[in-house]
């Protein structure tokens, strides 16, 4: 595994999203929902790096401004070194080549008017470069590299199933030879047997086109699987960052302790030894003044209170945003 | 010897739409002791969200039960004419689902709408149900009940939402509670408060459960007996650790085989073992077992003729022409 100083390809730095609602009346002051706010984490090239919380941490929202679907209220990407947030509209191209997306909803994200290998080529389409039979010989070479028989290609998106769908997603992601995806709860919406092949898929594409992905999920299970590297996030706060093993055998943040323990394990014979979080996610308009998870956490003392904690280098890789341990 | 509380005999619920007879339920046997908590396991199209709306009878046209038997408390569940069903519905069986937002009523407050089903199965004045209301909120550990009965569910968290629910639920005092994918939506730690919280209240209350999931970690933790559904079938049946520990139907090894475990030490090169295929259009179900085209165990016979479901071992039973071997 290599020294994170090596390879960064991809380059998180202080992201903030905030969206700005008007909370009463014509004459107060709009109230910030800190979606997300001050990320910072790094993504070495060829590596998976898993991103995991709960709904409303802000995950899917930091994914859509890397990607500029969405524009950072503030902080920097840089990709492969050079920073994507500054660049205008029309050399954006150039990095959308680089950087791909699937999405969760294998259903809202295709075209429904569109057959299947118009909507691989597409991008090929928008990208040029390529006369129209190659686009479409391209098209069909993904069609196959994802599983999806040729007799498909002119089916349209509710003649597949969800897994299908997604495979196609997939094959419109790595149309123009990213180098980087960043999957967005690519598995959620697929039935268990189904979110099994495409794993396997998606490790197999990595293996074959070197690609680094940036894996972002609820399921701490798939994450565990598929990552290298781990980071926690909870309330638009980055809480911790280590390898797969780092942090599912010796979690150091509170909130990554009562996540993982709160997983129930597919085991009967073992017995449940686990301590339920208490309370609810705080309201992102509202939240807790210093550390994020102070309220819910029960090793928490009176600078939990005042301060929100740094992302701190706690050991060789290993980051952690707690007092407790600074 | 426990009381049998709830037994489904030979269950059909088909759906009659425009482009063919969906069987989503196609002949099953379930018991629900006193006490116990059932899991119905499967994944989409399996028939256990019909099962579940076909005990409460709520089951809608194009959908209809067209045969078998559900037998609670001395009586075929089936054979009830719709106000005798109504009695039972909420009161000595209810049900909680996936989605609390769109399970309640978005213009009453929560302690309104449990009171509301408290009303109309007992006799009580508006400012004791009400009262009840505010007791099935401490009871469901919702923090300053008597003002949050008062709030309307777009002010609560999915996690308080599904604690209404369950108030909702519970408020009757019912004997068998069926719990539809309650936690899907809501998140890890939260799913964890809410599985805490129907364990607590069996015990608490003598409610029995029948629990629908496709998670097999939450199975394995609160459930007791464990039935396998595929395509409208039961394809197993056994209590838990038998399930777990010795699976005989191919469908229900391969689930257990193909989902990433938290409790495991895989490199992340290590591949999942796979069902190949896809789950079965209930339109185009062919003549033999309708799991035989994913089966990496199937043999000639699966093809043709499906096989009849069969207790292998005491208390463990299977769909499988080759369970016995």
């Amino acid at each position: 595994m290599p020294r994170l100083s090596q390879s960064e390809f991809l380059i998180v730095r202080n992201l903030r999203k905030y969206y700005y609602t008007a909370k009463a009346g014509l004459f107060s002051r709009p109230f910030p929902i800190k979606a997300v706010d001050g990320v910072t984490f790094t993504v070495i090239k060829g590596e998976s790096f898993g991103l995991v919380g709960e709904s409303g941490c802000g995950k899917s929202t930091l994914a859509r401004c890397i990607i500029r679907l969405e524009e950072p209220t503030g902080g920097e990407v840089f990709l492969g070194g050079e920073g994507i947030l500054a660049l205008p509209k029309k050399e954006l191209q150039a990095f959308r080549q680089k950087m791909q997306i699937i999405f969760q909803d294998p259903y809202s994200s295709l075209n429904p008017r569109k057959k299947a290998l118009d909507i691989i080529a597409e991008p090929l389409v928008i990208r040029g470069g390529l006369d129209r039979k190659d686009r479409l010989e391209r098209a069909r070479w993904l069609m196959s590299i994802v599983g999806l028989r040729p007799e498909m290609e002119a089916r349209y998106p509710h003649e597949f199933s969800g897994g299908q769908r997604q495979r196609i997603g997939i094959a419109r992601a790595l149309a123009l030879n990213p180098e980087l995806i960043i999957a967005d709860e690519p598995l959620s919406a697929l039935d268990v047997s189904i979110q099994a092949q495409v794993i396997n898929l998606l490790q197999d594409l990595q293996d074959q086109f070197q690609l680094t992905y940036l894996f972002i999920s609820h399921d701490l299970s798939i994450v565990k699987h598929v990552s290298d590297r781990v980071g926690v996030m909870y309330l638009g706060h980055l809480v911790e960052i280590g390898t797969r093993n780092q942090v599912y055998t010796h979690p150091l943040h509170p909130y990554s302790q009562a996540l993982l323990q709160s997983v129930p394990v597919p085991n009967p014979f073992v017995p449940r030894k686990r301590w339920v979080l208490e309370g609810d996610v705080p309201s992102p308009l509202n939240p807790p003044k210093g550390c994020p998870f102070h309220p819910r956490c029960s090793k928490h003392f009176s600078t939990c209170q005042e301060e929100r904690p740094e992302l701190r280098e706690i050991a060789p890789d290993q980051f952690v945003a707690c007092h407790l341990d600074a | 010897m426990r009381e049998k509380l709830l037994t489904i005999k030979d269950l059909q619920t088909h759906f009659f739409t425009e482009s063919g007879v969906v069987k989503a339920v196609d002949q099953i046997d379930l018991e629900l002791d006193q006490g116990d908590t059932l899991g119905l396991v499967g994944e989409s199209g399996c028939g256990k969200s019909v099962t579940a709306l076909s005990i409460m009878r709520l089951i809608d046209p194009p959908g209809k039960i067209v045969a078998g038997r559900i037998l609670f408390s001395n009586q075929d569940l089936l054979l009830l004419g719709d106000s005798a069903m109504e009695k039972i519905r909420g009161n000595q069986i209810s049900m909680i689902f996936q989605e609390p937002m769109t399970s309640l009523n978005p213009v009453f407050s929560i302690g309104t709408q449990i009171a509301e089903t408290v009303r109309t199965h007992r006799c009580l004045s508006p400012k004791e149900s009400l009262d009840v209301a505010i007791q099935m909120l401490d009871l469901v550990k919702i923090p300053s009940p008597r003002q949050r009965a008062q709030d309307y569910p777009h002010e609560l968290s999915g996690g308080m939402r599904q604690r209404v629910m369950i108030a909702i639920a519970l408020s009757c005092q019912p004997s068998i509670l069926i719990a539809d994918e309650p936690t899907t939506a809501l998140g890890v730690t939260i799913q964890a408060q809410i599985m805490d919280l129907i364990e607590q209240l069996k015990e608490k209350t003598g409610t029995s459960v029948i629990l629908i999931t496709h998670d097999l970690g939450v199975i394995a933790e609160t459930a007791q007996f464990v039935a396998v559904m595929y395509a409208g079938k039961v394809m197993e049946y056994a209590n838990i650790k038998t399930l777990f520990g010795e699976p005989l139907h191919p469908y229900t090894s391969g689930l257990m085989r193909c989902i990433p475990r938290i409790d495991a030490e895989t490199d992340r090169r290590n591949r999942l073992h796979i069902i190949p295929g896809i789950v079965p259009n209930l339109l185009e179900l062919g003549r033999g077992c309708k799991f035989h085209d994913r089966c990496e165990r199937r043999i000639a016979v699966c093809e043709q003729e499906e096989p009849e479901i069969l207790q292998v071992y005491e208390g463990h039973w299977v769909r499988c022409w080759r369970a016995q071997e």
